[in-house]
């Protein structure tokens, strides 16, 4: 295990992606590859939307699950599965929440969760990283790329956990996903702000 | 009194209110009532029409910081020019009771608008205040749970109380004028 973990900072170290909300226990993933967990407790996710070009609107999930599994021999196939509770969809404004949780929006009485797939990590220049994956939504399912962008990365040598964090961006139309409500005052570009922090053991040699 | 051809004494010692004053007295009062009826009908516009909800809320705003504004003017216009003599004809008490009302009305036509400026202020749904859909007018704080309940009922309150004290204004207004009094007429007519 600790060759494995090894090997993985080594690849962190070459600049390949690895995109992850968490990494709350690490396991044997298939064909060589590592399998992490993920929740909320390490990460944010969150939207914004504009209102006539005004102002904009912020909220956040709180509840969401993932694995990422990272293979280093094959850094490109990395993979990550996140299933996020639509419930836990929470704006500033209550009856704004109540909005987005009505069959006009996420509608989660009927679709308590959505997810997204990673399909392929390209590593871009300037420390970039090109994700492609299938975003599905209200059982809706519709290719959705993003951008992750390596903040920072440090070595805690007391704890001997090494940090990384990103930066993931994206954006998509809610009405790809049948969410039409509101046209003029809501934009139907939707802005994804999304933060993560991976924390990875090291070797007490590194 | 009877019914003569000049049924309403003229006001004929003293200045009678200027025209500023007059219109900024009309003004106040119209934008008042509008604000007041634009207020249920911007709360009870759903959500699934936000457009119309935002506009009316921000229509709302405006009128309210017009009222600020313009009240604000009259009392500096008050404080210049003073104002008429008052009815001597009139019972001490109406006249004690009037200066009163006045000054309350003058009074809620500064705080109502500025406690709903704080509604909007301390609202979770932090929308910005528009004026005329143009001016971001900033909000000097931000959003709070634990006050704007409070501020929103006391925004409300003193509205209610200001126009109701307005309508008793011009109930009594009316009710001088219907008696040969020349109060509603300085007012109109200078």
């Amino acid at each position: 295990m600790n060759q494995a973990l090894a090997s993985l900072a080594r690849m962190l170290g070459r600049g390949t992606l690895a995109l992850a909300l968490t990494i709350a226990a690490a396991g044997p993933a298939g064909a060589g590859g590592l399998a992490f967990s993920i929740d909320q407790r390490y990460g944010t996710i969150g939207f914004a939307v504009e209102h006539l070009g005004l102002f904009s609107s912020q909220g956040r999930f709180g509840r969401f699950t993932g694995t990422l599994d990272i293979d280093p021999a094959h850094p490109k196939r990395t993979s990550f599965r996140i299933v996020v509770d639509t419930t836990s969809i929470g704006m500033p404004w209550a009856e704004a929440t109540a909005m987005l949780r009505s069959p006009d929006f996420f509608d989660v009485a009927r679709y308590p969760v959505m997810s997204y797939r990673s399909a392929s990590v390209t590593p871009l220049p300037g420390q970039h990283y090109a994700i492609a994956g299938v975003l599905d939504i209200r059982g809706v399912a519709r290719p959705q790329a993003l951008d992750a962008l390596l903040l920072d990365r440090r070595i805690d040598p007391r704890r001997h956990v090494e940090t990384a964090e990103f930066a993931v961006t994206g954006r998509l139309k809610r009405s790809d996903f049948g969410m039409v409500t509101n046209p003029l005052f809501i934009s139907d570009t939707v802005t994804l702000n999304i933060h993560v922090r991976i924390e990875l053991p090291t070797s007490p040699q590194d | 009194m009877s019914v003569s051809s000049c049924r309403h004494r003229r006001r004929t010692e003293g200045p009678g209110w200027t025209a500023t004053q007059r219109r900024l007295h009309w003004w106040i009062a119209a934008l008042i009532g509008i604000g007041f009826c634009v207020a249920p009908l911007m709360v009870a516009v759903p959500l699934r029409a936000l457009l119309a909800k935002f506009l009316l809320y921000q229509l709302h705003k405006t009128i309210g910081l017009t009222v600020l504004a313009l009240a604000a003017a009259r009392l500096v216009v008050r404080a210049r020019h003073g104002r008429p003599a008052p009815d001597a004809t009139m019972p001490a008490w109406q006249r004690r009771a009037a200066a009163s009302v006045h000054a309350a009305l003058y009074a809620l036509a500064l705080i109502t608008p500025s406690f709903g400026y704080l509604t909007a202020a301390t609202a979770p749904a932090q929308v910005p205040t528009l004026f005329l859909l143009i001016v971001p007018v900033p909000h000097v704080i931000g959003p709070s749970p634990a006050w704007y309940p409070l501020i929103r009922q006391l925004h409300r309150g003193c509205a209610i109380l200001l126009v109701t004290l307005g309508l008793g204004h011009a109930a009594a207004a009316l009710r001088h004028h219907r008696r040969g009094r020349p109060t509603l007429l300085a007012m109109w007519r200078g």
